[in-house]
């Protein structure tokens, strides 16, 4: 090893860690992991089926027999991976190949999606410092599938073999729109949500994030569009895709805002204090009001 | 990001042995052409370093970055200077892996900001700007680039 061996053995341990158990297609799943990817497949399809909260489905099975060629051909192909994280826990992922629908795209159509940057987040971690600010730090669960897809842009999405079983599992409704094409199963689900993959989700999360705490009272930064300050005595709050940080002086109006955006996304896993990791960046408010 | 900067250290491939107090020398901008190129493996774990380094520079390191914004520039004709260049820039990091950074504010209401230019310091020349903010205690925020 190359640097101090102290700092070594427990970092490098865990970089080999990472580089062994990594992210996987999920048909590899299968083999490598066993029953542990099959299940949690099931539940990642689950969440599709059910939705991030109650009464907001992601996808809608559809018959292929009322689709055209052309949107056969435009329906996106369904991209399953598994991945084994540090903990052991066997975590699923379905998204969308989007790469297709860039081909479909109007050249004047813009589906860039505004980001926090680096300079705003520290300002304000620097603002929070100094004036002794309560931080908090939630990550929203499903950030992007609480985002709806205009009517208009109907976007569909196909599964395949295993996992059009695994779906069927799920919700046996599904098994009537299954097709079989050339010998292999083929289930077209219409996307009613923005799923992880498809290249205007982004900015369909961010306009519904932003339109969310405009209705709440909050005015958007003109310099940088992640970042909005509502005035109860002064309260801010920066974002970046699902991870957010607001602060104010009084933790009360704090505990508020939070249980205000509950309402809107459930659950939050919500981070109070001094110590905070927010975007891999790990800081301490110390008592003399530096960011360490 | 200690992580990450013993991540860019191990990606270099060679024995990092040695520390430095200085994280270059006063030739850092200065571009011998008749040096030999890199081989194309060695390049990429060049480039793959200096990213890696641009990532963390711009987090925890903002004064790391003339050089990484210097060895940005060269990833597409890296020379063993170059890779001379990195190694000592590891070096240094490796003497100050532990080192955290700190900012704060004297106050919210004086944002002060520093901006300077050396005129014809690169290849063709080409001149070298670079500027930082504070609130008064330490940079909470850095540029330094070649210009075009």
């Amino acid at each position: 090893m190359n640097v101090d061996d102290e700092v070594v053995s427990k970092d490098a341990m865990r970089l080999a860690t990472g580089a062994v158990f990594t992210q996987m297609s999920a048909k590899k799943g299968f083999k490598t992991v066993g029953e542990a990817a099959v299940a949690a497949m099931f539940k990642e399809l689950k969440q599709l089926d059910e939705g991030p909260m109650p009464g907001k489905p992601v996808v809608q099975p559809v018959d292929v027999d009322t689709l055209s060629q052309k949107m056969q051909e435009q329906a996106m192909e369904a991209v399953n991976l598994i991945k084994v994280k540090r903990c052991g826990k066997v975590k699923g992922r379905t998204c969308a190949n989007g790469s297709k629908q860039r081909k479909y795209l109007s050249p004047e159509v813009s589906v860039a999606s505004p980001t926090v940057s680096l300079e705003d987040f520290l300002t304000t971690i620097l603002i929070d410092a100094q004036e002794d600010r309560d931080v908090a730090i939630f990550d929203v669960p499903g950030d992007y599938l609480h985002a709806k897809f205009p009517d208009d842009k109907a976007a569909l999405m196909r599964l395949r073999d295993e996992f059009v079983d695994i779906m069927c599992d799920v919700n046996p409704e599904y098994e009537k729109y299954v097709k079989v094409i050339k010998g292999t199963k083929i289930l077209y689900l219409r996307v009613l949500r923005a799923i992880y993959g498809c290249i205007e989700s982004a900015l369909l999360c961010y306009n519904l994030f932003s339109s969310i705490l405009v209705q709440m009272g909050f005015t958007l930064n003109p310099y940088d569009k992640c970042v909005a300050n509502r005035m109860v005595n002064g309260k801010v709050i920066v974002w970046y895709v699902d991870d957010c940080k607001v602060s104010h002086v009084d933790p009360r109006v704090v505990t508020n805002l939070v249980n205000e955006l509950k309402k809107h996304f459930g659950d939050l896993k919500t981070s109070r204090g001094n110590t905070q990791t927010f975007l891999g960046i790990s800081f301490k408010i110390t008592k003399d009001k530096k960011l360490n | 990001m200690v992580n990450q900067l013993i991540g860019a250290i191990i990606a270099f491939g060679e024995v990092i042995k040695n520390t430095t107090a200085t994280a270059s020398k006063p030739y850092l901008f200065s571009v011998r052409e008749d040096t030999e190129r890199l081989d194309k493996e060695k390049s990429e774990i060049f480039h793959s370093v200096v990213a890696k380094l641009l990532y963390i520079m711009k987090r925890t390191r903002p004064y790391l970055e003339p050089i990484v914004a210097f060895l940005n520039t060269r990833v597409s004709c890296s020379t063993v200077d170059h890779w001379n260049k990195l190694k000592r820039l590891l070096e240094f990091i490796k003497g100050t892996i532990n080192d955290k950074r700190i900012i704060g504010a004297n106050g919210l209401n004086d944002l002060l900001t520093w901006v300077d230019a050396a005129d014809a310091v690169h290849p063709n020349m080409r001149s070298h700007t670079s500027g930082c903010m504070s609130f008064g205690l330490r940079t909470f925020h850095a540029r330094s680039s070649k210009k075009n």
